[in-house]
């Protein structure tokens, strides 16, 4: 039986993995693409202003970072900041893949939670990137971003398949992660790492993605792996989004020792996630 | 020698045509990809491009020629070869080939054998090198001097600039050239997008070579379009460093008698020549004159633009 189930599991896995590159498309919320188009028809519009609109959203900036470190680019793994994606892509190709992109027509709380924890990791990610003088900030809220990448591209997948594994979460009273194994045989930290692979993203974004619940295991980006590690904690014990059911992962100790913070710092930071997120995720997720 | 699959995309509103150009090229080993309006087309090639384009002459809302002209007037998506596929009944139509710029032609309906012999010949011809730089697609010297002497002729008034990388050498030296080249890409990128993003009409981006680009504009707002020039390569190009280098801010190297010695991040330095203000009677004279302002502007540190101020 038990080895059945590994079966079924693997072959499962291989599929996903598979289907991974014939992925043509990461739908996005229908208010991220209304408020896009906006900027883009706007006349005086400048590409920072459809950087910062597309930084708020994963599948977007996903879509523009495996656009622009594709080889046809020719710079393969060296892009992982949107703000610099947008303005090699080009504000004409962003514009004809802007206005196409697909979308929910009627995302659930699933969805909507999983874009609100994504985003509240990214300014966690930014605050503590910028706490701990990190040179490249934005890269680490980018980082953050996409640090659930895997969810995101399991919805484009099998909408259906990813409420199946909240579902299995909240019912089980189990983390995501061990629904997703259960369900499907590999967890979204692992869908993740393929696919940022699979699009050439720098190591800076891949370690993150593949590592944030193990950040021990991170061999090139440790620092801004164990940062998103910790703003995914963070975030969750806050209780932001995320279709889950309120349990918190642990927080790694090496991780947590590397990085030299206080708790004082963590509530610091917390706070102002909380501000900034419901003013986003109120005017941009749930809005159109 | 195991090759990729090419991948030709067709984009085609009529489902007929569409099923005829499939089967032939699927059957002769290529794996096929449709679109069925101009928007989606563009949308298609520039999530993932083809190898090669099949594009309708005859398409409603946006048309083949609209299609092609977006393709062709981006350095990247340009070298795509596009075959215009023309329905019989619109051969009558007059086509101007100077800015329907496809790569050949096939009238519809067409036998099995000449659409794979159009597409062979297409790619064959692709491949070859045109006057293009193979680095980056940007037209190469013969173009530029060609565009330059018409500009000069034309009695139109334009601002020419003159840019090279500062310190591309050690750069190049330290993480060899095919990490060079990548620099050059994106350089390249840069220059295209920051004119096009301005809808500046008949800008125009040339590769004279190395590390050595021209970039061609209206006089009107050349400071503008420098300014913006250097500050995206200034935000992008520490990306291109390995993590200790970009901390530090520079490269240690030792120079040709064995010194050590540390080279700053790459910047730029433009040399900007106004054709109202410089007395150009040929191309020589502006390109002269325009690498001139470029060495002067390269014994000021950092990324700098240095305007002809001569009347």
């Amino acid at each position: 039986m038990a080895d059945r189930e590994e079966q079924v599991g693997g072959s499962q896995r291989e599929d996903i993995r598979g289907r991974i590159e014939e992925i043509e498309d990461l739908p996005t919320l229908p208010g991220v693409t209304a408020a896009l188009s906006e900027i883009v028809a706007e006349r005086g519009s400048t590409s920072r202003d459809i950087a910062e609109l597309v930084s708020k959203d994963p599948a977007l900036s996903a879509k523009f970072l495996k656009l622009v470190n594709a080889p046809f680019y020719g710079f393969p793994e060296r892009i992982a900041s949107v703000q610099n994606a947008v303005l090699l892509v080009g504000s004409h190709v962003v514009k004809a893949v802007a206005s196409s992109t697909e979308v929910y027509g009627a995302p659930g709380e699933a969805a909507l939670g999983l874009w609100d924890h994504s985003l509240g990791v990214a300014l966690a990610s930014r605050l503590l990137a910028v706490r701990l003088d990190v040179m490249d900030a934005d890269e680490v809220m980018v980082a953050g971003l996409l640090h659930d990448l895997g969810k995101v591209v399991l919805y484009a997948l099998s909408g259906e398949q990813a409420e199946e594994t909240y579902r299995l979460a909240a019912e089980g009273n189990m983390l995501t992660s061990e629904a997703e194994r259960q369900v499907l045989g590999v967890d979204h930290a692992e869908i993740g790492g393929w696919s940022a692979q699979c699009w050439n993203f720098p190591a800076a974004l891949r370690e993150p993605i593949s590592y944030h619940h193990e950040p021990a295991l991170s061999k090139r980006s440790g620092l801004k792996t164990a940062i998103v590690h910790l703003a995914d904690v963070l975030v969750h014990a806050v209780g932001f989004g995320d279709g889950g059911n309120g349990l918190v992962p642990p927080v790694d100790e090496a991780a947590w020792n590397s990085l030299g913070l206080t708790e004082d710092d963590l509530r610091e930071i917390a706070e102002r996630v909380d501000d900034e997120l419901s003013a986003t995720a109120t005017s941009l997720y749930r809005s159109a | 020698m195991e090759e990729t699959v090419r991948t030709i995309l067709i984009i085609n509103d009529e489902p007929e045509e569409v099923a005829g150009l499939r089967a032939p090229l699927e059957k002769a080993g290529y794996a096929v990809h449709e679109a069925h309006s101009g928007d989606r087309a563009l949308e298609r090639v520039y999530a993932e491009p083809p190898s090669l384009v099949v594009l309708d002459l005859m398409m409603k809302g946006k048309t083949g020629a609209d299609i092609c002209a977006e393709l062709k007037g981006d350095n990247v998506y340009g070298h795509l070869p596009v075959i215009l596929s023309v329905p019989e009944k619109a051969l009558g139509q007059r086509i101007n080939w100077e800015t329907l710029k496809v790569d050949d032609y096939l009238v519809l309906p067409c036998s099995e054998k000449e659409l794979l012999l159009r597409t062979t010949l297409c790619f064959s011809r692709a491949s070859r090198d045109l006057d293009a730089n193979p680095l980056t697609g940007l037209p190469g010297n013969v173009t530029i001097i060609r565009e330059i002497e018409r500009r000069i002729s034309g009695g139109s008034h334009f601002a020419l600039a003159y840019l090279d990388i500062d310190h591309f050498k050690s750069f190049n030296d330290r993480y060899g050239f095919a990490r060079g080249d990548e620099v050059l890409r994106m350089t390249a990128r840069i220059l295209v997008n920051v004119l096009r993003g301005l809808e500046e009409e008949g800008a125009y981006v040339g590769h004279v070579g190395g590390d050595d680009f021209i970039f061609i504009m209206s006089p009107d707002n050349c400071t503008e379009i420098c300014e913006q020039i250097i500050g995206n390569f200034d935000q992008i190009v520490p990306t291109f460093y390995d993590e200790e280098d970009r901390a530090r801010g520079s490269i240690l190297s030792t120079d040709r008698r064995g010194n050590r010695v540390v080279f700053p991040l790459m910047t730029i330095s433009i040399g900007l020549v106004d054709s109202r203000n410089a007395e150009i009677a040929h191309y020589g004279e502006a390109s002269y004159r325009a690498s001139q302002l470029k060495s002067y502007a390269k014994t000021i540190a950092g990324s700098v633009y240095v305007k002809d101020r001569r009347k």
